[in-house]
């Protein structure tokens, strides 16, 4: 059976941020045989959390309710919308004053949410539903294990655990091994789950390049040739600031790995 | 004084043209354009004319206004619906006005044996003016029913589908009357009958009460002599000049319910009266074209022309200056952008219209012309909400680079010394923030949507024993601590205020606002604080603070 889901690339991928990203998560679900249906999602939530609460959780509300009406789970290539979408599900699941304030405003336009619906990250989605075995059959261009990977984890997926549900919050695995379907090695690295920086990149850029630097010393020193991210800002973080700090380093997202190594690119 | 009023509306439809095009060179989105010289403008203007009508580009901007300012193709790839209502509007208007309203100057000089009663113009007059009605009722009811159209919608939007609509009706009645007239018939007997034989009338009466629905007060002979020679006479006299009636086909059928009143209408002159109200209708509209929406006719086309011009887009910052305002200008409040916008729904909790695009651009437009504080504050705040999603620009019928104007708009605000609250707050120490909140009046607390706003529940902090396991696995205090400039408080330590009740200095501290989300703390506490969350609330409550006075204020 054909896995479907309500594509949520969220703003940066839908205006024209990263997109080689954008076009290689299309291109390798379309190889894995997933279809994704483009819905008229609007922002997750995530910019506007920092200022007003239920402003984010109604404009995730919003998303999730017109998937739910669509009768489609959400995929999203995004961390962070995908660490808001759930931290907005879970906000609603507790608290029954807010849905309702929530439901009243959606009602307005015909849509309610009841949050019945899995919100899954691309990773999960490579890792769970489609599974390792499927990967592996459509990897025609392998890579040789002199190619040794860090995966950058992205710090909004991986906690509050309780909330997203997606691995481990310290010790996850799924991405490494994800990537190892490709033939390359994955190295271990300290910072791996820790935060590239760039939620506070407007805020205070040295502090910004200062997290994202620590992080890529610490790739380097575990002996990585390449970063990989499954992230839309992490992404956006590595390619603007990590050129400055270690232009060496390469990174890569998820998709653009396994479209290349499928043979797609 | 139907003269007078046409020359006054249409000094006033010249002096607002004027008015408007002046305000290209005047207004300034940016520093950069206000550094440039207003004659340098204007010289620009001109020398962009001369440059693109002794260029092949006349050729490419001329294929732009067909394409896209005749047949609209920009608003049909946005919707074929909305297309269909603003062509019908557009040519069915135009038209009428080319060959109905200036009929002397042009159908009377294209078509010899021209007249208004006479076919085609006669259907064809009636066709328009249907065409542009069922325009404007599909334009209303995308007003009145589309949810963020409906939202958007103003007065400025409404009134002018209702004027054009006045004036189709008006003209429609008008028409109507004028069939069932008995005072016309008189007129045109007097002007255009050779006979004067009273006989002779009666007969034409016949005639004309019979097959041209003349409706007359007083009782008729229906005999066949009567309506033969009634059909003779106006072989003669009228024919030449009249197509029947019923090819008005909106004009007759309204006629025919107002015929049990054609007597009151006669005394009352009803006729004279639609017909003032007519031309005033159109007066009014004419020297309202500069000033309100329907300046679009003129500037979006420009528009559509200046941007498919490759000369243009050479970086010539003088020209720049000058198109980004006509750009503003080009804006027709369609309100597709918002409908597209990534950040709409945001719009329905916080109340700020500047969030939506359809209505920043109008606050841009105030910019560019000098405007007050309190709206730069707004647009500044709304314009802050942006995710750069671009759809805007990708949806805008008119061709507007949309993201293009709010990132220079932002630029512009943050050199006038706006900024957001994350840069405002490390302005003042956590200390200095909470003694300027305590002295502002009262802070009307928004009314609170949430259970779940933990962070003023004293429980939340109760389980804290200050192990300072959420400092030692944050990296921002390690970042900023390696970098040499350590944060003013840990995490741990703005728990600590908290717990013992000093809310109001933990607001505006560096710990909080440099903040990365990344839940390091919350998921390594032992004691299940939820720290990232309190940080998150905390946040919250300082922006209504801040946002609560004007700049200026603070």
């Amino acid at each position: 059976m054909q896995l479907t889901y309500s594509y949520f690339p969220g703003c940066k991928l839908s205006g024209g941020h990263l997109p080689e990203y954008a076009r290689a998560t299309q291109t390798i679900m379309n190889a894995l045989n997933v279809s994704l249906i483009d819905l008229p999602f609007n922002c997750c939530g995530y910019p506007i959390r920092h200022q007003n609460i239920e402003a984010s959780v109604f404009s995730a509300a919003r998303n999730i309710a017109m998937a739910e009406n669509a009768h489609l789970d959400i995929m999203t290539p995004c961390k962070c919308c995908f660490g808001n979408l759930k931290h907005s599900q879970h906000m609603l699941e507790k608290d029954s004053q807010l849905m309702s304030i929530i439901n009243d405003r959606l009602q307005e336009e015909g849509l309610c949410y009841t949050g019945n619906l899995e919100i899954k990250h691309l990773l999960t989605v490579l890792y769970q539903d489609i599974g390792l075995d499927e990967i592996k059959k459509q990897i025609t261009k392998p890579l040789t294990a002199d190619h040794k990977i860090a995966a950058s984890y992205g710090c909004h997926a991986l906690r509050p655990a309780n909330v997203t549900n997606f691995d481990h919050p310290f010790d996850p695995v799924i991405f490494e091994k994800l990537i190892e379907t490709t033939g390359a090695e994955t190295v271990f690295w300290s910072k791996r789950t820790e935060c590239c920086g760039h939620p506070v990149l407007e805020k205070n850029q040295s502090l910004s390049k200062a997290l994202l630097s620590s992080k890529i010393q610490d790739a380097i020193q575990a002996d990585a040739t390449m970063i990989c991210t499954a992230c839309t800002y992490c992404q956006i973080q590595y390619d603007e600031m990590g050129k400055e700090i270690r232009p060496e380093i390469p990174t890569m997202t998820i998709s653009q790995l396994f479209a290349k190594t499928m043979g797609k690119y | 004084m139907l003269k007078y009023s046409f020359y006054l509306s249409f000094l006033v439809f010249i002096f607002g043209l004027i008015f408007r095009m002046v305000q290209w060179v005047r207004y300034d989105l940016d520093a950069n354009s206000a550094r440039q010289s207003k004659l340098r403008r204007l010289i620009a203007i001109g020398e962009s004319f001369w440059n693109h009508l002794i260029s092949a580009q006349a050729l490419i901007m001329f294929k732009a206004f067909v394409w896209e300012g005749l047949f609209q193709a920009s608003i049909a790839r946005s919707s074929k619906l909305r297309w269909l209502a603003h062509m019908s509007i557009f040519w069915g208007f135009i038209l009428l006005l080319l060959f109905h309203a200036l009929d002397d100057y042009i159908s009377a000089r294209i078509f010899s044996d021209y007249a208004s009663t006479l076919n085609p113009f006669l259907l064809l007059r009636n066709l328009l003016g249907a065409f542009v009605l069922f325009g404007i009722v599909i334009a209303l009811y995308r007003r009145r029913r589309q949810f963020v159209i409906k939202r958007i919608s103003n007065k400025g939007d409404l009134s002018a589908l209702w004027l054009i609509a006045g004036i189709i009706i008006t003209g429609f009645l008008l028409e109507a009357v004028q069939i069932i007239s008995e005072n016309q018939f008189d007129l045109m007997v007097n002007d255009y009958m050779m006979a004067d034989d009273d006989s002779e009338i009666a007969a034409l009466r016949t005639y004309w009460a019979k097959y041209y629905s003349v409706s007359f007060a007083q009782p008729l002979e229906m005999t066949d002599e009567n309506l033969s020679m009634g059909e003779s006479l106006h072989m003669d006299s009228c024919a030449s000049c009249h197509s029947q009636p019923h090819f008005a086909f909106v004009s007759h059928n309204l006629s025919q319910f107002l015929k049990p009143v054609a007597t009151i209408l006669n005394t009352l002159n009803a006729d004279s009266i639609l017909l003032v109200i007519h031309y005033m209708l159109c007066f009014i509209g004419l020297a309202w074209l500069p000033f309100g929406k329907m300046f679009h006719i003129i500037s979006t086309p420009l528009h559509y022309c200046v941007n498919a011009s490759t000369l243009e887009q050479s970086r010539n910052s003088t020209a720049q200056a000058n198109r980004n305002i006509v750009a503003l200008d080009a804006c027709t409040h369609c309100g597709v952008c918002s409908q597209n916008c990534a950040v709409e729904p945001i719009n329905r909790v916080i109340e700020n219209s500047c969030i939506l695009p359809s209505e920043k651009i109008k606050a841009v437009r105030t910019m560019a012309a000098g405007a007050h504080p309190v709206i730069l504050e707004d647009l500044f705040q709304g314009n802050s909400v942006c995710t750069s999603c671009n759809r805007c620009t990708q949806n805008c019928p008119s061709g507007i680079p949309l993201l293009d104007i709010w990132q220079t708009a932002k630029k512009e605000l943050h050199d006038r010394g706006l900024y957001r609250s994350e840069e405002t707050i490390i302005h003042h120490t956590a200390y200095e923030w909470a003694d300027l909140w305590k002295s502002q009046e009262p802070f009307k607390k928004a009314e609170q949507s949430f259970q779940l706003f933990i962070s003023d529940d004293p429980e939340t902090y109760e389980e804290c024993v200050q192990c300072s396991v959420c400092t030692q696995v944050c990296p921002i205090v390690s970042a900023s601590s390696t970098g040499g400039k350590p944060l003013d408080l840990t995490p741990q330590q703005v728990m600590n205020l908290l717990r013992i009740g000093l809310t109001d200095k933990a607001l505006g501290t560096q710990m909080v606002w440099m903040c990365a989300t990344c839940y390091m703390c919350q998921e390594h506490c032992p004691q299940h604080i939820p720290v990232a969350d309190i940080f998150y609330e905390l946040r919250n409550k300082a922006h209504q603070q801040l946002i609560a006075k004007k700049t200026g204020d603070i």
